[in-house]
């Protein structure tokens, strides 16, 4: 990738310019997808904006040396992994990448879960701690099944680069695999009915209780930007290009958000699941379809 | 499962049921509005201040009488006040409160002179006669 393609994918498509309004829009469709399952109006389509806005101009708790430090820069920290996330999703797959950064993307994709974690333990208090916890088994839980599914989609396209798994061959072992990554994304969005991190009945949001103003804003701009990743890695593997760039663009936003309405319309459907049950319920999934997932690999590997 | 996916769609299909102001849905039966009170029934006795656990009506005794007061806006609309009215003055609204923008918009009292008690004559009994 040349570097003029870097900083235009990084800064303009599908990085800042781009992915922050992107990311408002998600989070409206998720609030409104759910409002609408529950018989409410929901919020205007400016409302997340407005949130951001409105959220800037709120004052921050102060906290003094390296834990004011450090709770400032992890929402920072993960609005930046996840626009360069962003930047490595290939859309538009002839637009270049390099060797390996599929193990990029996915680095750069979990690391926003990491700083979340270490967001609740910098905060000190006992729900952020409790949140950071809970954040931490979902994690390692849904990870195995996440990470196992994205190797044997590498694997049995025998690259572990985006542009080339984005090309048109996809198998019966990727759509396995996407199918096993559609599984992991409410864990990783802390989407009902694996909300038990942030649930804001029990334990005030967890890991963020503690947060507000600007960054609580950025926070809230990392989940839809989380959104905007996760379903656009999941469509970017799994559509066929026309060849029209407009098109492709098209059918991209499209999915992305038919994606968002699915899943929000799961978490509108379900309940919080206890941290135990949704443990379970993904080392009981992991365990039997990392086995299956590399079983493939090792079968259809090219 | 299938219980809330249909509900689901039965949601979705019927829309939502927010209505935009100033629509408002209709009224139960039964229903608690503002309380309202008769001031030439209320004899004073303070017996709905007592009750009334958040302090939304206050009874002020003065030399000539007394001023019951309501305040709306502190109210819970439990209807204990009403319940434990001895001569039936109070009562409750079957509309909703108004929408009110300054604090203490909907506050109400009234002034009630004290009641003369009136003369109690006691009968007094025929005597009767021995034989």
């Amino acid at each position: 990738m040349q570097i003029t393609t870097a900083i235009l994918r990084l800064l303009v498509f599908p990085g800042l310019f781009f992915a922050v309004p992107a990311a408002w829009f998600f989070l409206y469709v998720e609030r409104k997808t759910i409002a609408r399952m529950q018989q409410r109006i929901g919020p205007p389509v400016l409302q997340p904006f407005y949130d951001f806005v409105k959220l800037l101009g709120k004052e921050s708790p102060r906290y003094h040396g390296i834990q004011g430090l450090l709770m400032k820069a992890w929402p920072a920290l993960s609005v930046s992994v996840l626009l360069a996330a962003l930047a490595l999703i290939p859309v538009f797959p002839a637009k270049g990448g390099f060797s390996g950064d599929l193990i990029l993307l996915i680095t750069l994709l979990e690391l926003p879960s990491i700083f979340y974690m270490l967001a609740g333990f910098t905060s000190r208090s006992v729900y952020g701690k409790v949140g950071s916890m809970r954040e931490a088994s979902l994690s390692l839980s849904s990870n195995l099944l996440f990470l196992t599914a994205v190797m044997m989609i590498a694997v049995t396209a025998d690259t572990f680069q985006l542009s080339e798994l984005a090309a048109p061959s996809a198998s019966a072992a990727r759509w396995l695999g996407l199918a096993a990554i559609i599984l992991c994304i409410p864990a990783k969005l802390r989407l009902n009915p694996f909300s038990t991190s942030s649930a804001e009945q029990e334990i005030y949001s967890g890991p963020l209780t503690e947060y507000s103003g600007a960054d609580l804003a950025l926070w809230e701009l990392a989940h839809g930007l989380e959104w905007l990743a996760l379903s656009g890695f999941v469509v970017s593997l799994s559509f066929p290009r026309t060849g029209f760039r407009l098109a492709d663009a098209g059918i991209f936003a499209f999915l992305c958000i038919a994606m968002v309405v699915v899943l929000a319309t799961i978490a509108a459907a379900t309940a919080r699941l206890t941290i135990d049950r949704s443990v379970r319920f993904y080392w009981r999934w992991s365990v039997a379809l990392a086995v299956v997932f590399l079983m493939s690999a090792v079968l259809f590997r090219r | 499962m299938k219980s809330i996916v249909q509900l689901l769609i039965q949601n979705v299909r019927e829309g939502s049921i927010t209505l935009p102001y100033p629509e408002r849905p209709a009224i139960q039966s039964h229903y608690r509005g503002m309380v309202q009170n008769a001031p030439e029934e209320c004899t004073g006795c303070g017996l709905c201040a007592y009750v009334c656990t958040s302090s939304a009506i206050t009874v002020q005794r003065a030399a000539d009488g007394f001023r019951w007061s309501y305040d709306p806006g502190q109210c819970t609309f439990c209807a204990r006040c009403v319940q434990r009215c001895p001569k039936k003055s109070l009562s409750m609204e079957d509309t909703r409160p108004p929408v009110y923008q300054h604090l203490g918009a909907l506050k109400q009292s009234h002034d009630v002179k004290k009641k003369k008690k009136p003369a109690v004559v006691a009968p007094i009994p025929q005597a009767v006669e021995a034989n």
